[in-house]
């Protein structure tokens, strides 16, 4: 066991350096759940949608990417691509474009799903007068699908969130990976595991408070 | 043609009209005929709705009524048949659509507000969107109009926070804003309570008298009678019989006319 001093000199020497993970987690995330919003949404679009070729792709594509496990999509696109194709991605890249697709596939799910939640005659209402296709979509179908979406995607983000650590495979310095490096030098898998797991645990709630906030701003009004 | 056009009853006045009657209808359906799964909805119904007239469809459930006014505004094609709208025919291949839906205002059952909008969002979204009024010009054609259905405090109102009655009455002025040439209502009292039926017929009788062109879909004969200059009824998807109110409900020529209405009084 441990004594005090010795933990907090522990948590001293090494708090820092997991924070920069945290930070590296946290802007993967981001730009992962950002690209894979607008993937969702296209996908998730072309899903209910009625032209048949476009259904037909989006679905493969959902079928592929919720059809195999994340950490091969990451080998995949880090080891087997530049065989593929003459490309070499940083382990970076690589990796945030992997959960930017692995995302995009459930939020596509979750987008399409609000989608037909969304009557008809809301529809009919926006055209009867007058308003384009794109125009119902943008202001009535979307904003009312928007809010429905909501807890789905929020549910994804912190999937995804968790989801980056699977980025240490491929030594890419997020928190888990400077998890492991710490351990290596100093063994201490007990404690340095359990803060890394706080620390995790800190950054969804932080998202999940914000989520439920921005719900409740939001369906304010809204039967 | 604006939807509001002055009504004179005088003999000359009515004349007047009985000659603008036989010159382009606001709304001539020619022909139409619409199924689902092999069952004929609409059996080549043909009619007419000239400016300032207010027909009233009559018929029992399921019989087309409703039906017939989705095809109108193309909400519902038909799969045969023509509809001119002043004189366009919105069934042709290249019809502008979205002009010809916007010169038709539609009020629903349901009234189908925008829940996500308050009533000024509601009411200026296509004014703005569509006809491209500036805010500001949006805003004042709203206010007026809600000044129409009573409402005017209402406007930063959210849907939920409405009853029945004064939904249906913004479904109206939304309907309205859009300065429509003609006025589809289908069956817009069907959801409210007995209170809210009185409030929102007593709107359409006010368009009516202001000379509105109307075609009402309603299960409440009183109230056609009163307000209709033509009524027709609806019987195996197309019109059986059709002429005043008085023609009509009174001197029905059909045995299958005085059977429903035997029914509705009775009901």
């Amino acid at each position: 066991m441990h004594s005090l001093d010795s933990l907090l000199s522990l948590w001293e020497q090494y708090l820092p350096s997991l924070l920069l993970g945290c930070q590296l987690t946290l802007e993967v995330t981001g730009i992962g759940v950002a690209a894979g919003l607008i993937l969702g949404v296209a996908i998730g679009s072309a899903r209910a949608a009625d032209v048949p070729v476009l259904r037909s792709l989006a679905r493969g594509y959902v079928d592929l990417l919720r059809g195999t496990p994340l950490l091969v999509q990451i080998f995949f696109i880090f080891f087997a691509l530049p065989i593929l194709i003459q490309v070499n991605l940083r382990p970076l890249t690589a990796g945030t474009i992997a959960v930017a697709l692995n995302a995009g596939a459930y939020f596509s799910e979750v987008v399409r799903s609000a989608l037909l939640t969304i009557p008809t005659s809301q529809l009919q209402a926006s055209q009867a007068l007058g308003l384009s296709r794109l125009a119902t979509m943008r202001h009535v179908v979307g904003p009312q699908a928007f809010l429905v979406a909501l807890p789905g995607i929020l549910n994804q983000v912190t999937i995804s969130l968790k989801d980056t650590s699977l980025l240490a495979v491929i030594s890419v310095n997020e928190l888990t990976h400077r998890g492991e490096v710490i351990i290596a030098a100093t063994f201490d898998a007990l404690q340095i595991w359990a803060v890394v797991a706080i620390l995790y645990l800190l950054m969804n709630a932080a998202l999940t408070l914000f989520g439920g906030h921005l719900e409740n701003r939001l369906r304010r009004y809204t039967a | 043609m604006d939807l509001i056009v002055p009504r004179d009853s005088s003999p000359n006045a009515l004349a007047e009209r009985h000659w603008l009657m036989r010159g382009s209808p606001v709304i001539a359906v020619d022909s139409v005929t619409k199924r689902y799964d092999g069952l004929t909805v609409l059996n080549s119904i043909s009619l007419a709705v000239h400016e300032g007239q207010v027909a009233v469809l009559i018929g029992a459930s399921g019989g087309g009524k409703s039906t017939l006014l989705k095809c109108i505004n193309m909400l519902e094609p038909p799969e045969s048949g023509k509809i001119y709208v002043e004189g366009a025919d919105i069934t042709a291949k290249r019809a502008d659509l979205r002009q010809l839906r916007a010169r038709l205002g539609i009020v629903f059952q349901d009234y189908n507000l925008f829940p996500h909008m308050t009533v000024l969002g509601n009411l200026t979204l296509a004014p703005i969107r569509v006809s491209r009024l500036s805010k500001d010009e949006a805003r004042t054609r709203a206010e007026e109009e809600l000044r129409r259905v009573g409402l005017e405090g209402k406007i930063n109102a959210w849907p939920s926070q409405l009853s029945g009655g004064q939904r249906q009455r913004v479904a109206i002025a939304r309907a309205l804003a859009m300065r429509p040439t003609a006025l589809l209502l289908d069956e817009i009292t069907s959801a409210l309570d007995p209170e809210s039926v009185a409030d929102v017929l007593s709107v359409v009788r006010e368009l009516a008298a202001q000379g509105a062109t109307m075609l009402i879909v309603t299960h409440h004969m009183g109230f056609a009678r009163e307000v209709a200059d033509r009524v027709m009824f609806i019987d195996g998807g197309s019109i059986l019989e059709e002429g005043t109110p008085t023609e009509v409900f009174d001197e029905s020529k059909e045995e299958r006319t005085r059977n429903f209405l035997r029914r509705v009084r009775f009901a």
